[in-house]
């Protein structure tokens, strides 16, 4: 029994908030508490009549409800509860809900030809062996009262959250605190989240039809209070926190109090009878049909040869594990018929794959949180019309989702310049025109800081886990205006890390005549870029492993690239390195190259610049190193060491 | 008007579902066709070289059954033949040609020889773009390679371009076997451009179809360029040297063999040498000159180089 619900030997306060005066009861009575809610969701959902609260106890509701003209029925298997419930002048029954044979009858015989308004089960399931062989007989009750002309009465629970935070918190770091009554009441036989009160009520027929919750902050699990994981402002506490906000709305449900109608498709009641009695109906298991990739792309239905471009470069995929959702957002007449038809033009085989989805919203971020919820992958990638991939672009993403399940999967995206056709020209089948060769635009690996800082990866060159999107909710920002594809990225990436493939597999095609800055240094972008920021400043921030000597040389602590000398040989073997081939490609003869030398030159050299400034900093932090007081007062020490290497040396070599 | 369409690929390793997934879009593409043109008797034909493993490594008898189900479905015939040996690409070709148009039939003028590359996914449209694209004087159209386009130039206005590759073309089949085929000293690269070399020196035109586009399997490059496998780094040496011989353009052959000498890579260098010694076993193949009869000038008009490549290219 949880501590909010009535606690035997207290005595409720007079005072109260509500619809009614409460007299003083033996048994505390809230109407913050469990059974308050409860009583508001019958006055609000239930027809007039009996109600029938099993498990009882001492009947907490019973006067409260008596009086508000409801026909209180109790019943409860100990005869104590019973004589003092019947001793107040309430209708009271022994009933043993731990054999629920034959319970449906028995409450029929106790109703007789009365109506049933509410049947309650209130703080009593969870300490059931087969709760839900009671709820099927509940059912089986409905039934027999429907066919009867009565009307169906509706079912009250008040169930414990299993999954309240303070308890799951304490749970990651390995607590599980039973205790006399409360959340964790050492009685509970089952435990319940409201995915599984969902799940199993939903099997049974119960729709739920009303809830009011008892929300609390802080449970009776809320100790100790200085447990690292429950100090509130700490980050771990901040950020599991913000973690299971994203995931559901319930860390601070005490108990679910919740009232059900029986679904109009109900199952008949000799099928209710033939489900196994701990029928596990819930879907934790990713169904077996789903692909291992969803692919997104966006469509105005009106460039039918930009989409077949797009389409085939999918349907020449190695892996073919994939669905491929056609989000169509444009408003012109026919589109989806359009896309219909250009899909139908294709391979059965493919064809079968593919299906067209007309979504709403303006906005492009509107559009694929619509495809979001549409696909049904174990990864999610994003390929607008008009992009194209290599056959190996999925492919990828299976490798590296097999290598770390779960993480971003990134691959390197290339962009090259195309002239658009006129929207007459591409809606009779004209294609664009390359005018460039593809050229790499993002970083061989991901670099979070540099993302921070506005660095874009193309969204053709990722694929995002849907378990992200499954468990947490995530979704592109519909509030900006840019900058969605770097926020779901960045937010995706503090999260579940990224796995990197190294391959360029996809190719932006970018119009020739569009704005030569690119999206990272558009002033849009750097609003939207300080609004995710700031969004970002409300949690605690998580990096991946290996961060702290960056953020350290990103505040100026120069001396750690000192101590680090190996990473200063390296940097200056990789910048030789790259002058050697830059020396190599001017070198090379004007004629015969396939390469086009300049852009490779442009791009070495960048990578120079890069690496001798990076050389710099750390010659320049090993130097002020060595003229330091801690150099030279450790000069005896590094001498003794020396001297043991060297003896050691010796004495192998002799 | 065309009545026949026989499209050809010569398999060398690669898996089997990569070539059904090709058949497949075949399929689709034959489809159109049949809705679109004239057309109405297609047949692919398959040459299998085997694969790595050996010419013996050829395709299992339930994906060539697969395969003909596929096919059938559609309306195409599928001819398809186990050479035992590693052909090549221009003499598999040509074998499949000489076995057109099947027993009992009679080749039409019209009737359209499509040669495709088998790592390739065509788009459905776009066999009945190059049958479109056959009319006049064009004797070859090329299809448009997704999704890395090639680089060589061609008009905007007419298609126009100096060589089709061979990843996916069309021609009328008479007009192929009046050019004897692919030419036999070229054994992966180059064919193509020579067999369109030969085309325009009968004053034949060849054509850049856009609108065709063609899917075609390759890796890119940090760099964005095509990644050569090592067979490809080879022949691709080997058909650049051939073609410049056969064009005369010794000053190109010598400045390959060159910068070979300082820049190229150990495969590159066996292919200077593979030159080199069929050059001196005088097995080279022969000139256009000698082998058509052309003039000098028309050799130097149709034979264009550029940066040592044989075309121009946009980008």
């Amino acid at each position: 029994m949880p501590s909010t619900a009535s606690e035997p030997g207290r005595v409720a306060s007079q005072g109260r908030e509500g619809p009614q005066r409460v007299p003083t009861y033996r048994f505390a009575f809230s109407w913050e508490g469990p059974y308050g809610h409860a009583v508001k969701l019958v006055e609000r959902y239930a027809q007039r009549g009996v109600v029938l609260d099993l498990g009882c106890g001492y009947a907490a509701v019973g006067e409260v409800l008596r009086d508000a003209g409801w026909e209180y029925v109790g019943g409860d298997r100990d005869t104590d509860a019973v004589a003092d419930v019947v001793s107040r002048g309430l209708e009271g029954h022994v009933i043993d809900l731990a054999t629920s044979e034959g319970l449906a009858a028995k409450l029929a015989d106790i109703i007789e030809w009365r109506a049933v308004g509410a049947v309650l089960l209130l703080d009593i399931i969870e300490h059931l062996p087969d709760p839900f062989a009671v709820l099927r007989e509940i059912g089986r009750l409905s039934a027999s009262l429907a066919a009867d002309g009565r009307a169906a009465p509706v079912l009250v629970t008040s169930i414990p959250n299993v999954a309240h935070f303070d308890l799951a918190a304490k749970l990651v770091g390995g607590r599980w605190d039973v205790t006399p009554s409360g959340l964790l009441d050492r009685t509970h036989l089952v435990l319940f989240t409201e995915t599984r009160i969902d799940a199993e009520l939903g099997r049974l027929g119960w729709q739920e039809c009303g809830r009011d919750d008892v929300i609390l902050e802080h449970s009776d699990q809320w100790f100790p209070v200085d447990h690292p994981f429950l100090v509130e402002g700490g980050p771990v506490h901040d950020h599991l926190q913000s973690l299971r906000a994203a995931a559901d709305p319930n860390m601070t449900v005490n108990q679910f109090v919740r009232a059900y109608r029986r679904s109009p498709r109900s199952l008949p009641e000799d099928r209710i009878s033939r489900l196994a009695p701990h029928e596990d109906a819930i879907d934790i298991v990713p169904a077996l049909d789903a692909p291992f990739l969803s692919v997104l792309t966006r469509t105005e239905g009106t460039r039918p040869a930009v989409l077949t471009e797009t389409l085939t470069c999918l349907a020449a995929q190695r892996m073919e594990d994939l669905e491929v959702v056609v989000l169509v957002h444009g408003l012109a007449a026919g589109s989806v018929e359009s896309c219909e038809e250009v899909i139908g033009s294709f391979d059965e085989d493919f064809a079968a794959r593919v299906r067209v989805e007309q979504v709403r919203g303006e906005r492009r971020s509107a559009q694929l949180n619509a495809g979001l919820t549409l696909a049904r992958g174990r990864y999610v990638a994003f390929l607008d019309e008009g992009d194209l991939v290599t056959a190996d672009w999925a492919q990828r993403f299976a490798e590296g989702a097999a290598v770390s399940p779960g993480k971003l999967i990134r691959s390197l995206g290339a962009v090259r310049r195309v002239r658009e056709p006129a929207p007459e020209e591409a809606a009779m089948g004209t294609s664009p025109v390359t005018l460039s060769k593809p050229v790499a635009r993002s970083g061989d690996r991901f670099d979070l800081f540099a993302h921070l800082a506005g660095s874009p990866t193309p969204l053709s060159s990722l694929s995002l886990p849907r378990s992200l999107v499954s468990e947490l909710h995530f979704r592109f920002d519909e509030r900006l205006t840019t900058a969605n594809d770097w926020d779901l990225v960045l937010r995706a990436a503090l999260l579940v890390g990224v796995e990197e493939t190294g391959q360029v597999t996809s190719i932006e095609q970018q119009p020739d005549d569009s704005a030569v800055l690119t999206a990272a240094e558009s002033g849009g972008f750097m609003v939207a870029r300080a609004s995710v920021l700031a969004e970002l400043d409300n949690s605690p921030l998580l990096l991946p492993s290996g961060n702290a000597t960056a953020l350290a040389r990103l505040a100026g602590e120069e001396t750690l690239s000192a101590t680090d000398d190996s990473e200063r040989v390296d940097l200056e073997r990789e910048l030789q390195k790259t002058k050697n081939a830059l020396t190599r490609a001017k070198a090379r003869p004007k004629r015969g190259q396939l390469v086009d030398e300049s852009a490779r030159i442009e791009g070495l050299l960048v990578n120079i610049d890069e690496l001798e400034r990076r050389a710099r900093q750390a010659e320049k932090a090993r130097d002020e190193l060595l003229a330091s007081e801690f150099w030279r007062m450790t000069a005896p020490l590094r001498s003794l060491v020396n001297l043991l290497r060297g003896n050691r040396r010796g004495a192998a070599g002799s | 008007m065309a009545k026949a369409l026989r499209v050809q690929t010569v398999r060398y390793g690669g898996e089997a579902p990569g070539l059904l997934r090709m058949l497949g879009s075949v399929a689709a593409a034959a489809r159109q066709v049949q809705e679109a043109t004239s057309v109405r008797e297609l047949t692919v034909a398959i040459g299998d070289c085997g694969g790595p493993d050996g010419p013996d490594a050829v395709l299992d008898r339930s994906v060539v059954a697969e395969a003909r189900e596929l096919l059938e479905k559609a309306g195409v015939s599928l001819d398809y033949v186990a050479f035992k040996t590693n052909t090549g690409h221009g003499i598999g070709q040509n074998l499949l040609a000489r076995r057109s148009p099947g027993p009992g039939r009679t080749a039409g003028d019209d009737d359209v020889l499509v040669l495709a590359n088998p790592d390739t996914y065509l788009t459905p449209k776009c066999l009945t773009k190059l049958v479109g694209a056959l009319e006049g004087d064009t004797a070859i159209a090329e299809a448009r390679q997704i999704p890395l386009e090639h680089p060589k130039v061609f008009d905007p206005a007419t298609g126009e371009t100096p060589w089709a590759s061979g990843c996916l073309m069309a021609m009328r089949a008479v007009f192929f076997d009046s050019l004897g085929g692919f030419e036999p000293a070229f054994f992966l690269h180059g064919d193509d451009v020579d067999l369109s070399w030969r085309t325009r020196f009968r004053g034949f035109r060849v054509r850049h179809v856009p609108e065709a586009a063609v899917f075609h399997d390759k890796q890119l490059s940090d760099m964005g360029y095509p990644v050569a496998g090592p067979e490809e780094e080879y022949q691709a040496m080997l058909a650049r040297l051939l073609l410049a011989h056969r064009a005369e353009r010794h000053d190109i052959v010598g400045w390959w063999l060159d910068w070979i000498d300082v820049e190229g890579t150990s495969l590159q260098r066996d292919a200077a040498a593979e030159y080199l010694r069929r050059h001196t076993e005088g097995v080279l193949p022969a000139t256009y000159r000698e082998a058509l009869g052309v003039s000098r000038e028309a050799v130097v008009s149709v034979t264009r180089f550029d940066e040592g490549e044989y075309a121009e290219h946009r980008f």
